[in-house]
C-alpha cells in the first residue's frame, strides 16, 4: 500500500500556554474537501489520518464529533482508506499531559467510542510514534509536560505505551479484524569512538522500548533496571508481557535524516546524518519482532536545488525494495505528509508560521516535484509490493466493502479466533 | 562528479520557462511553489549564490530556476 498523512500534531508548549495544531497552521480544517481530491490526482488510497483529539474528546464520555462525522463519512464516500491516529503528540487541556496516570484509561474509552461511532475504519495507529512523544515531552522538556529526567520520561513511556495497548484491545472488541499499524520513530546511536560504545549502546537499547512493551517482548536486564529503576513497578512491566496483540500489527517504522545521531563518551548526542540509512535500521527492527513491516513517515525538505526531495524519495523506495529483497515481508511506503507542514524546522517548540516544505503539495495545493515524482512512482510500482508473495497480501476491507458476506465472515472469524484460548507457547518469540 | 538527480526519470524540469533577469539581493523562489523563499547573494555564470530566509542557509543553484517573488509572472 502506498500512502501518505495528513499531519495532525497537537503538542502544547510553553507549559501547556499554546496549542501547536497543524491542521489548522497547515490549512487542512479550511481545505479538507481539496485535500481529499488531492489523493486521486496522487494515484492513493490510504490516507495517515486522525480527528484532532483535543477538540473532539472534551471529556469523560463527552465528544464533538461534529468535524470527524464530516470527514470520515466523506472518506468513505470517496472510497479513501484512513490508518487512523488518535493520539498525536498531545492530549486535550482536560486531560493535562502524559504525566497523567488517568490518561491510558480515558483514552481506552476515546478509542472505544470512535470504533463504535466508524465501525467501518479497520487500520489504526492508536497513538503515533510513542517513543518520540515520551522523548520531546518528557525528556527533552520540549511539548506537553516538558520533564527533563529519566523518571518523567519513563513514567510518559509508560503510559503512552498503555494506552496504545487498551485502545488496541477495546477496537478489537467493535473492530476484531482490526489492523494496528505502528508508526515508530527507527533510531540508531553511532559511537564516536571506543569510549563512547557505552553510551551508545544503551541508546540503542532504549530505542526499542516502546515496541518492547508495546509488543510484549522481554527487555533485555539493563533496560529492566532502568524502567524499574525510575518508576515502573514489576506489575506495570508485567501487564505489557501479558497483553502481547503483534498478531494484530504491522512494524511502521518511520525514517528520516535526522534519526541516525553521533554519541559522544560522555553520553551527549548530536545527529550524524545518514550513515546507515532505512534498509539497515529496519532489518535491525524486523529482527528483533519478526513482523511484517511498513515504511510509515519520511520526507525531505526542498532546498534551493529543487529536487532534495525528489532524491530523498528515490532513495527511501530503493531502500525499501532492498528491505523487501532480503526477505522482509514488506506491506508498504508512505510520504508525510499531503502538504507542507509549518515549525518542524524548531521540532514545533515555537510558534513562526514558518513553512516546511516537505509536502507532496505546497499550503497553496500546487503540487511539488516530489508529488508528481510520488505520483508517477505509485503509478509504475503499485503492482510490485504485493507480487512478493499472494500469501502476504494483508486482508484489508476497503470501506465500501465492510458490510459484504465475506467481510462480516472475517470478522466473525477472528471473533473466534480471540475467543479460543491461543496455544501461547506458539505464539511466543522467545524460547526459554 | 556530477550530482545525480532523479527528476529525469519522470522529466520533471525545475526551470523556469519564461525569460527573467536575476540578480543579488533580489528574493526567489527556486521552483515554481510558494516556499522557501530565498535572498540571492551573487550571480556567477548560469549559477547562483542564495540563502534561505527563514534559516540563513546558503546554497548554490542553476540561476535558470530561480523566480522572483512578486516578480513578472509567467504567461
Amino acid at each position: 500500500m502506498f500512502a501518505t498523512g495528513v499531519e495532525n500534531s497537537i503538542p502544547t508548549i510553553d507549559h501547556g500556554r499554546t496549542r501547536v495544531d497543524q491542521m489548522e497552521s497547515c490549512g487542512h480544517y479550511k481545505h479538507w474537501r481539496q485535500d481529499f481530491e488531492l489523493l486521486k490526482e496522487l494515484g492513493l488510497r490510504f490516507l495517515r489520518y486522525g480527528p484532532p483529539l483535543h477538540t473532539t474528546f472534551l471529556g469523560p464520555g463527552r465528544y464533538d464529533w461534529a468535524f470527524a462525522d464530516e470527514t470520515f463519512n466523506a472518506m468513505c464516500d470517496q472510497h479513501i482508506i484512513p490508518i487512523v491516529d488518535l493520539c498525536h503528540f498531545g492530549v486535550p487541556d482536560w486531560m493535562g499531559n502524559f504525566q497523567n496516570p488517568d490518561f491510558p484509561a480515558y483514552f481506552e474509552e476515546y478509542a472505544r467510542a470512535f470504533a463504535e461511532r466508524f465501525p467501518w475504519v479497520q487500520l489504526y495507529t492508536p497513538v503515533n510514534e510513542m517513543f518520540i512523544c515520551a522523548t520531546f515531552s518528557a525528556k527533552y522538556g520540549w511539548w506537553n509536560e516538558q520533564g527533563t529526567t529519566d523518571r518523567s520520561f519513563v513514567t510518559a513511556l509508560k503510559h503512552l505505551v498503555k494506552a496504545n495497548v487498551l485502545a488496541m484491545l477495546a477496537i478489537l472488541k467493535v473492530r476484531p479484524d482490526a489492523i494496528f499499524i505502528q508508526s515508530e520513530s527507527s533510531e540508531y546511536f553511532h559511537a564516536e569512538n571506543p569510549a563512547a560504545i557505552a553510551p551508545a549502546e544503551i541508546n540503542n537499547s532504549k530505542r526499542f522500548l516502546s515496541l518492547d512493551l508495546n509488543y510484549g517482548h522481554r527487555v533485555d536486564s539493563e533496560m529492566y533496571e532502568y524502567l524499574l529503576g525510575n518508576g515502573m513497578t514489576k506489575e506495570e512491566y508485567h501487564f505489557f508481557l501479558g497483553n502481547r496483540l503483534r498478531q494484530h500489527c504491522i512494524l511502521g517504522n518511520d525514517y528520516y535524516v535526522t534519526n541516525e545521531h553521533r554519541v559522544a563518551a560522555d553520553g551527549s548526542t548530536r545527529a550524524s546524518g545518514e550513515i546507515f540509512g532505512y534498509s539497515e535500521i529496519t532489518r535491525q527492527y524486523h529482527n528483533r519482532y519478526r513482523m511484517p513491516v511498513m515504511h510509515t513517515e519520511t520526507n525531505m525538505a526542498e532546498g534551493p536545488n529543487g529536487d532534495e526531495a525528489v532524491n530523498w524519495l528515490w532513495k527511501q523506495w530503493a531502500n525499501v525494495l532492498r528491505v523487501r529483497n532480503v526477505g522482509v515481508p514488506t506491506v508498504g511506503f508512505t510520504w508525510y505528509s499531503l502538504t507542507d507542514q509549518t515549525d518542524w524546522d524548531v521540532a514545533l517548540r515555537q510558534v513562526n508560521g514558518r513553512v516546511h516544505p516537505v509536502g507532496l503539495y505546497d499550503l497553496d495545493r500546487n503540487i511539488r516535484p516530489v508529488g508528481r515524482c510520488y505520483q508517477s512512482l505509485i503509478r509504475d510500482w503499485r503492482a510490485v509490493l504485493p507480487t512478493q508473495s499472494v500469501c502476504l497480501t494483508v486482508p484489508i476491507v476497503p470501506p465500501s466493502e465492510w458490510r459484504t458476506l465475506s467481510a462480516v465472515r472475517q470478522r466473525w472469524e477472528m471473533r473466534e479466533a480471540e475467543l479460543t484460548p491461543p496455544a501461547e507457547a506458539a505464539n511466543r518469540d522467545e524460547v526459554a | 562528479m556530477v550530482q545525480v538527480s532523479y527528476s529525469d526519470v519522470y522529466a520533471i524540469c525545475h526551470d523556469r520557462d519564461y525569460e527573467e533577469h536575476i540578480q543579488a539581493d533580489d528574493l526567489v523562489r527556486t521552483g515554481a511553489n510558494s516556499h522557501p523563499h530565498y535572498r540571492v547573494i551573487a550571480v556567477y555564470g548560469d549559477k547562483a549564490w542564495v540563502r534561505d530566509v527563514s534559516n540563513d542557509l546558503d546554497g548554490l543553484t542553476a540561476l535558470s530556476r530561480c523566480r522572483k517573488i512578486n516578480g513578472a509572472p509567467p504567461g
